[in-house]
C-alpha cells in the first residue's frame, strides 16, 4: 500500500533528510543537488563516463582528494548522475579487514558488500539484485508468452552470449538455475542461486552439493564476475553497472609490503582490463586521500607499472585541470564557494517557512568570519565541520527567535574534538589584532 | 659547476630511475653541484646552504650513486653525524625510505636507541650509520677490537651542521674519532660537510678537512636575499626599578601577539625563560585560556623539552616555546610564525641562526625583538648610553651587513685531549706513547700539540691514577676504569652539576644552585612555582609541592660573553648619524640621545677622557679581550678600577695613562700562559678534563678561551699612536 504523500510534505520531509545528514557529517541521500556548490568540471566528466558506460563501453576514475573535501559527496553526485543513466550502482568501503585482494584467510574481500549494496533509484537502498533479475525475468516471460515459445528457452538464448567470458559457463548455469527455483517456486534453490551470485557460497563442495557448479565468487574471480553483471544488466535493459569503492587508503596502509602489493596488482588489472576494451558496461570509481596517490613508499604512484598508466598531465597545474586522465585531484572549495554552500544550506533551512529566512545573509558571512578566526581554521576545519556547526547554529538560531545571531554567534559552544578556547574569547583576541608596528626590511 | 642535466647523468642508472620517480622535475642547483662536487675527485666536500634546500638529498644522492656502483663488502659504507639525537631521528625516516629503494641498511645508534636496534648493527655492520659524537666515542672505546670489522670499508662520513661543531669541544673530539678511525684502518674517508649559511665558509672548510682548506671543494648556494619583518620595541625599566619589570610588560605584549599562532621566544637566560614564562602562563590563567606557553633550556628533563618540542610539531594547537640558545639549532620542529628576542643575543651570529627558524616557505621571516632599557641616573654618561640598546641594535646592524664573529681557531683543548687519550687507551686494550703521538698530533684535532706536551699530560694522568704505566705500554688506571664505566664519560664537555628536581608527576630537571637548597625555598621551574619540601643532600635530590606563586628562578649567572664585533659596532653606532626606521620611537629618542651623551662627554678619538683628575678609558673590545687588558694592566703594576665596559685608572692623567701603556708594551708577554695569574679567576668557567691536567697545560688551555692577546694589544697600541 503507497500512502500518498502530499508534494509540501514529501518537500518538507526531504528537508529533514537533508538536514538530518548535515548534522551528522553525512552526505544525504536524496536532494543533494539543492546543496551541491561547484565541481561543474568533476560533473560533466562524470556525466561522460556514464554515458560511455551506457553506451556499452567502460570507464575507471580515481576520485583523490584531502580529508573531508568531498569526496563522499561527489561519489554520492556520481552515483545520482549513474542514476539518471540507468545505471546500477553498487559501493563499498574498503577497511582494516576487507581489501581489493584478500591476502589472508580472515579478511573478507569488498565483492559481498558491493553486492548487498546494489541499488538503482527506485531502489535506492541496497539488496536490488534479486529484484533486477526478478523483473527481467518477468519481462522475458511475458515476451515469451507473447510469442509462444517457452520462457526457458527464450531465457536460455538471452543469457548464453554470456558464457563466451571468463567464468560465464557457471554464470550462466547459476542464472538458469534461479529462474527455475522463481518459475517453480522452489525458494531453496533460487536463495542459493542468489547466494552464490552475492558471493556467499564459500567452499566449492557447497557450490557444487546446492548448484552442481564447480566454482565461487571469490577472492580471484569477482571481478569477472562483475564484468558479468555488467553485461547481464544491459541485457535487463539498463544501462550497465557502477562499482564505488571508498576509502582507497587503508590499501596504503597495509603494513605488509605484500599484501599491498597485492592489491595494488589487483588495482593494476582493473585499470588494464577497462583500458583494453575487454570490458562492457562497467565503472569503476575509486576513491581516497591524496597521499594514497603521491606517498612514495607506499601510494599508487609507488608501484610503477600504476604510476605510468595513472600518470597525470603535468602542465595541469595552477587552476589548470585535465581531467581525460583516469585521476581527478579534487580541489578543496574556494572561500566563496564555501559561503555559496552555507546559503544553499540556509536556503534548505528556510523550506517551507513563510516570510524572512531564519537568520539574514550578514549572519552567514559573520558566522563565517568567526570561523575562520578559530584556531586552526586552515589546517585543520574541514568542509564537513563547517557544515555541522553551521547547521547547529541555524537551528539555535530557529529555536530563540528573540536573540540575535550575534549574541548566538558569540555564545557558541565548541565542538567537541579540539581543545580550543571558546568561541567568544578567541573573537576578542582577534579583535586585538596585531600587525602594525613591522617594518619589512631586505638583506 | 655541472649542470643538471650532465650531473643527472654522472648518477647511478637506479638512482636516476628513482629520481624520476621521485617526481622532481629537475634536481636543484645544490643538488647537482653536490653530484659533480663529489664525482669530480677525490677531495672532502662542504655543502653550504639554508635548511629545507635539499641539503640532505644533495648530500646522499652522489654518495647513494657510489654506493650501488660498489661490490657489497662488509662494515659501513658511510657514517653521518649529527649534533642532536631529535636530528638523527629525522634524518633516519628520510633515509630508510631511501634505503628500502636500494637495499641500502640504514642504522641509528645515539643514547635513546634500543639495545635490539644496536644489536643489529653490531653484528652486521653494513649500509649508513647515523650516530652522535657521544654514541660514536662509545662505540670505539667499547669495541676497539671490532673496529677493523666496521670500518675498513669507510667511504664517507657525512657531517650535519658543521657550524654548530666548529670551534666547540664537541667539534675537537668528533675530529679525534675521525683520526682515530682512519689510525686503525689505515685509510682516510672522505668527508662531506653539510652547515647553514652563517659566518666565513673558509673556517668551516678549515674544520672539515682538518687544516687544510684549500683541500676542499665548497658547493654554496646562490645566496637569496634574506626578507624580514621586524618590529623593534624598547621597554624602560626605571633607575631604582629592576628587569622585572620590563619583562612583565613584554609579556603582556608577547602574550597579546603570540597567543593564536606559533612563536619562538629567546630569552637569553633561563631566569629570564622562567620568569617570561611564567608571566605568560599567567595571563592565561588570568583570561580564563588554555595555556599555549612552554619553557625549554637545558635545566629541564629531556621529557618536558620533547613535550614542547611535540607541541611546536603539532599543528592543531597554536603553541610559543620561551628557550635559551637551546632551540637554535637544526632540530625540525617546523618554522615558526615568528620568533622574539628578548633583550641582545649572545652574538651576531645566534641571531642570525634565530632569525632563521621563522619564516614559512616563501614567507619573509618575522622578528619581535624587545629591548628592556635601564633607565640610569647615573652621572656617568658611559652609564647613560643605553647598552642594551645598543648592543641589540648593533647585533641586528651585523646581521644585515652579513658580518659575523669567526669561529675561534686552532683551539687547543686540552681537556678533550685527555678524554681522548683515555679512550684511545680503553680501545685499545694499552696503547704506547708513540702510537699516542702518531694518532692525535697533525693537523685535525690537536695541531698544536707536541710530544713534549703529550708526555706531560700523560704523566699528570697517571699521577692521578686515570692511566697505569705497564711493560712501555699505559693501560686504563683504576681511577680511569670508574670514569670510563661512567656514561657520562662519552661526552666532552662538562654535563651540569646537578641536584635532580622531583615532584609527584616525577623528575621535571635538574638545577645547579648557588647554594644548598632550603626546605620552604620557593622556586620558579618549568614555568611554575613550588615550594622545596624535602633535601636529600646524599643523592643530591630535591622534592618539590606546587604552589601558587612567588619562586625565585634559582640559577646563578654564568659570564656573558660578549664580541668585539658587537662592541666596536656599538661604538660606531655612536659616532655616526644612521638612523633607522625600524626602530620604535622611544628607540629612536634613546639612540639620539646616546649620542649626544657620548659627544658630549669629552672622550677623544681614543675613548680616552680625564674626569677631575682621573682617566676614564673604554676599549670597546670583547669580554675576552677585555680581560687580556685588565690582566696586562694588573702584571704590569697598574692600578685600575673596572665599571661596566670602562676602566677607570685614578689620579693618572691621559698623557701619564698614555706613558704607563707605552712602558707596558716594551714587556708583553710572549704566550697569553703568562697573563694566567694575573686574570680574575671568577672568570675562568673550567673544561671537564682540565683537574687532572698538569699546571702549565690548564694554563694554556685556560688562556687559550679566555683571553685574546693580540686583540688587546692591538687595542692598547691604539691607544699610544697620535
Amino acid at each position: 500500500m503507497e500512502k500518498e504523500f502530499t508534494t509540501a510534505s514529501r518537500i518538507e520531509i526531504e528537508r529533514d533528510q537533508i538536514l538530518t545528514a548535515l548534522r551528522s557529517g553525512t552526505v544525504p541521500r536524496s536532494g543533494i543537488d539543492k546543496i551541491r556548490v561547484g565541481r561543474t568540471e568533476e560533473i560533466r566528466e562524470l556525466l561522460k563516463d556514464s554515458d560511455r558506460i551506457s553506451g556499452g563501453g567502460a570507464s575507471i576514475r580515481f576520485l583523490m582528494g584531502e580529508f573531508g573535501s568531498g569526496k563522499s559527496f561527489l561519489l554520492q553526485l556520481a552515483r545520482e548522475v549513474a542514476f539518471g543513466k540507468k545505471l546500477i550502482v553498487a559501493k563499498g568501503d574498503l577497511t582494516d579487514s576487507r581489501s581489493l585482494r584478500t591476502t589472508t584467510g580472515s579478511e573478507s574481500s569488498i565483492y559481498q558488500v558491493l553486492m548487498d549494496s546494489l541499488s538503482t533509484k527506485q531502489r535506492p537502498d541496497g539488496g536490488a539484485l534479486g529484484p533486477i533479475l526478478n523483473d527481467y525475468f518477468d519481462a522475458c516471460a511475458e515476451e515469451a508468452t507473447n510469442e509462444h515459445v517457452n520462457p526457458l528457452v527464450l531465457i536460455e538464448q538471452r543469457v548464453s552470449p554470456l558464457k563466451d567470458f571468463t567464468g560465464g559457463h557457471d554464470y550462466v548455469k547459476i542464472l538458469m538455475t534461479y529462474w527455475q527455483g522463481y518459475d517453480s517456486g522452489d525458494e531453496a534453490i533460487k536463495d542459493a542461486a542468489l547466494e552464490w551470485l552475492r558471493g556467499s557460497i564459500k567452499t566449492i563442495r557447497d557450490a557444487r552439493a546446492q548448484l552442481g557448479v564447480r566454482s565461487i565468487v571469490n577472492d580471484a574471480s569477482y571481478f569477472d564476475v562483475l564484468k558479468l553483471h555488467a553485461r547481464l544488466f544491459r541485457l535487463a535493459g539498463y544501462g550497465g553497472l557502477l562499482v564505488q569503492i571508498d576509502e582507497l587508503t587503508t590499501v596504503a596502509r597495509l603494513v605488509n609490503r605484500e599484501s599491498r602489493a597485492k592489491n595494488y596488482d589487483r588495482i593494476l588489472s582493473f585499470v588494464n582490463d577497462i583500458n583494453q576494451g575487454l570490458v562492457s558496461g562497467l565503472g569503476l570509481q575509486l576513491a581516497g586521500t591524496l597521499e594514497t596517490l603521491t606517498d612514495p613508499r607506499r601510494g599508487l604512484y609507488s608501484y610503477p607499472a600504476l604510476q605510468s598508466r595513472l600518470a597525470e598531465n603535468t602542465f595541469a597545474v595552477n587552476g589548470r585541470n585535465d581531467l581525460s586522465g583516469p585521476v581527478i585531484r579534487l580541489k578543496p572549495l574556494t572561500p566563496d564557494e564555501i559561503l555559496v554552500l552555507l546559503l544553499r544550506i540556509r536556503g534548505v533551512f528556510d523550506t517551507g517557512r513563510t516570510g524572512e529566512s531564519v537568520v539574514p545573509e550578514e549572519a552567514v558571512t559573520g558566522f563565517l568570519l568567526t570561523e575562520s578566526r578559530r584556531v586552526g581554521f586552515l589546517s585543520h576545519v574541514t568542509v564537513r565541520d563547517l557544515i555541522i556547526r553551521f547547521v547547529g547554529f541555524l537551528s539555535i538560531a530557529e529555536r530563540y527567535p528573540q536573540d540575535s545571531w550575534q549574541d548566538i554567534l558569540v555564545k557558541a559552544p565548541t565542538s567537541g574534538d579540539d581543545a580550543s578556547p571558546a568561541t567568544n574569547d578567541t573573537r576578542r583576541l582577534g579583535e586585538m589584532q596585531d600587525g602594525d608596528g613591522f617594518t619589512r626590511v631586505e638583506f | 659547476m655541472g649542470s643538471p642535466a650532465s650531473s643527472f647523468d654522472l648518477l647511478d642508472p637506479a638512482l636516476q630511475r628513482w629520481v624520476i620517480r621521485q617526481g622532481w622535475e629537475e634536481l636543484r642547483g645544490i643538488q647537482t653541484d653536490a653530484i659533480s662536487a663529489v664525482a669530480g675527485g677525490p677531495s672532502d666536500v662542504l655543502l653550504i646552504a639554508s635548511t629545507a634546500s635539499g641539503k640532505t638529498e644533495a648530500a646522499f644522492l652522489p654518495l647513494l650513486s657510489d654506493y650501488l656502483a660498489q661490490a657489497q663488502t662488509r662494515g659501513f659504507f658511510a657514517i653521518y653525524v649529527a649534533p642532536l639525537k631529535a636530528l638523527i631521528d629525522d634524518q633516519f625516516e628520510r633515509l630508510t625510505s631511501m634505503g628500502e629503494e636500494f637495499d641500502l641498511p640504514v642504522h641509528r645508534s645515539h643514547g635513546d636507541v634500543s639495545q635490539s636496534a644496536r644489536q643489529r648493527f653490531l653484528e652486521n655492520p653494513g649500509g649508513v650509520l647515523l650516530i652522535t659524537p657521544e654514541s660514536l666515542e662509545a662505540l670505539l672505546a667499547r669495541r676497539g677490537n671490532q673496529i677493523v670489522d666496521f670500518f675498513p670499508a669507510l667511504h664517507y662520513v657525512v657531517i650535519d651542521e658543521v657550524h654548530a661543531f666548529m670551534g666547540t669541544e664537541r667539534g675537537v673530539q668528533l675530529l679525534s674519532l675521525l683520526q682515530r678511525i682512519s689510525y686503525e684502518t689505515k685509510h682516510r674517508a672522505r668527508r662531506v660537510g653539510l652547515s647553514a649559511t652563517v659566518g666565513k665558509p673558509e673556517s668551516a672548510a678549515m674544520f672539515l678537512a682538518g687544516g687544510e682548506p684549500s683541500s676542499v671543494v665548497l658547493v654554496q648556494e646562490a645566496p637569496q636575499p634574506t626578507r624580514l619583518d621586524l618590529s623593534f620595541r624598547t621597554h624602560h625599566y626605571g633607575p631604582q626599578e629592576k628587569m622585572e619589570r620590563a619583562l612583565s610588560e613584554i609579556a603582556v605584549t608577547l602574550f597579546r601577539d603570540l597567543y593564536t599562532t606559533d612563536n619562538l621566544v629567546f630569552a637569553n637566560s633561563r631566569a629570564n625563560v622562567e620568569l617570561l614564562t611564567s608571566e605568560l602562563s599567567g595571563l592565561c590563567v588570568q583570561h580564563n585560556l588554555p595555556n599555549h606557553f612552554f619553557p625549554h633550556h637545558a635545566n629541564l628533563s629531556t621529557r618536558s623539552r620533547r613535550d614542547a618540542e611535540d607541541e611546536l610539531r603539532d599543528a592543531t594547537e597554536p603553541t610559543t616555546v620561551i628557550c635559551t640558545s637551546t632551540l637554535e639549532l637544526g632540530v625540525d620542529i617546523g618554522n615558526v610564525q615568528s620568533v622574539a628576542q628578548i633583550g641582545p643575543p649572545p652574538s651576531a651570529n645566534s641571531l642570525r641562526q634565530r632569525l632563521g627558524r621563522s619564516g614559512r616557505r616563501g614567507e619573509p621571516a618575522v622578528l619581535r625583538y624587545h629591548v628592556p632599557v635601564h633607565e640610569s641616573d647615573s652621572i656617568d654618561p658611559v652609564e647613560q648610553l643605553s647598552l642594551s640598546l645598543l648592543q641589540s641594535v648593533a647585533s641586528l646592524v651585523l646581521v644585515m651587513n652579513h658580518h659575523y664573529e669567526s669561529a675561534p681557531q686552532n683551539l687547543m683543548s686540552y681537556s678533550t685531549l685527555v678524554q681522548q687519550v683515555l679512550s684511545f687507551v680503553a680501545q685499545r686494550g694499552g696503547a704506547t706513547l708513540c702510537e699516542m703521538f702518531n694518532v692525535f698530533s697533525g693537523p685535525g684535532a690537536f695541531p698544536t700539540l707536541t710530544l713534549v706536551d703529550l708526555e706531560d699530560l700523560i704523566k699528570g694522568l697517571c699521577a692521578h691514577d686515570l692511566l697505569d704505566q705497564s711493560n712501555g705500554e699505559f693501560v686504563v688506571g683504576e681511577h680511569g676504569e670508574r670514569e670510563l664505566g661512567n656514561f657520562r664519560f662519552y661526552a666532552a664537555f662538562t654535563a651540569e652539576p646537578e641536584w635532580t628536581l622531583v615532584t609527584v608527576t616525577g623528575v621535571i630537571g635538574t638545577f645547579a644552585p648557588p647554594q644548598l637548597p632550603r626546605i620552604g625555598q620557593r622556586i620558579l621551574f618549568g614555568g611554575r612555582n613550588f615550594r622545596v619540601r624535602l633535601v636529600d643532600a646524599t643523592r643530591h635530590r630535591v622534592e618539590l609541592e606546587s604552589v601558587a606563586a612567588g619562586g625565585i628562578a634559582p640559577y646563578g649567572g654564568l659570564p656573558v660573553n660578549v664580541s668585539t664585533l658587537v662592541r666596536q659596532q656599538m661604538l660606531r653606532l655612536l659616532e655616526t648619524e644612521d638612523s633607522f626606521s625600524w626602530l620604535d620611537s622611544s628607540g629612536q629618542s634613546l639612540l639620539r640621545r646616546a649620542r649626544e651623551q657620548w659627544r658630549a662627554a669629552g672622550f677623544d678619538s681614543h675613548a680616552l677622557r680625564e674626569v677631575g683628575g682621573d682617566t676614564q678609558y673604554v676599549p670597546w673590545v670583547g669580554t675576552a679581550c677585555f680581560n687580556t687588558v685588565t690582566s696586562l694592566l694588573r702584571r704590569e703594576g697598574i692600578s685600575f678600577r673596572i665599571d661596566g665596559i670602562s676602566l677607570w685608572f685614578s689620579g693618572l692623567s691621559i698623557s701619564e695613562v698614555r706613558q704607563r701603556i707605552t712602558s707596558l708594551l716594551n714587556t708583553i708577554p710572549e704566550m697569553s700562559d703568562e697573563l694566567m695569574p694575573f686574570l680574575d679567576p671568577d672568570v675562568v668557567v673550567p673544561e671537564k678534563w682540565e683537574w687532572c691536567l698538569p699546571e702549565r697545560l690548564a694554563q694554556t688551555s685556560q688562556a687559550q678561551r679566555c683571553l685574546d692577546l693580540p686583540g688587546a694589544l692591538l687595542a692598547l697600541s691604539s691607544l699610544v699612536t697620535p
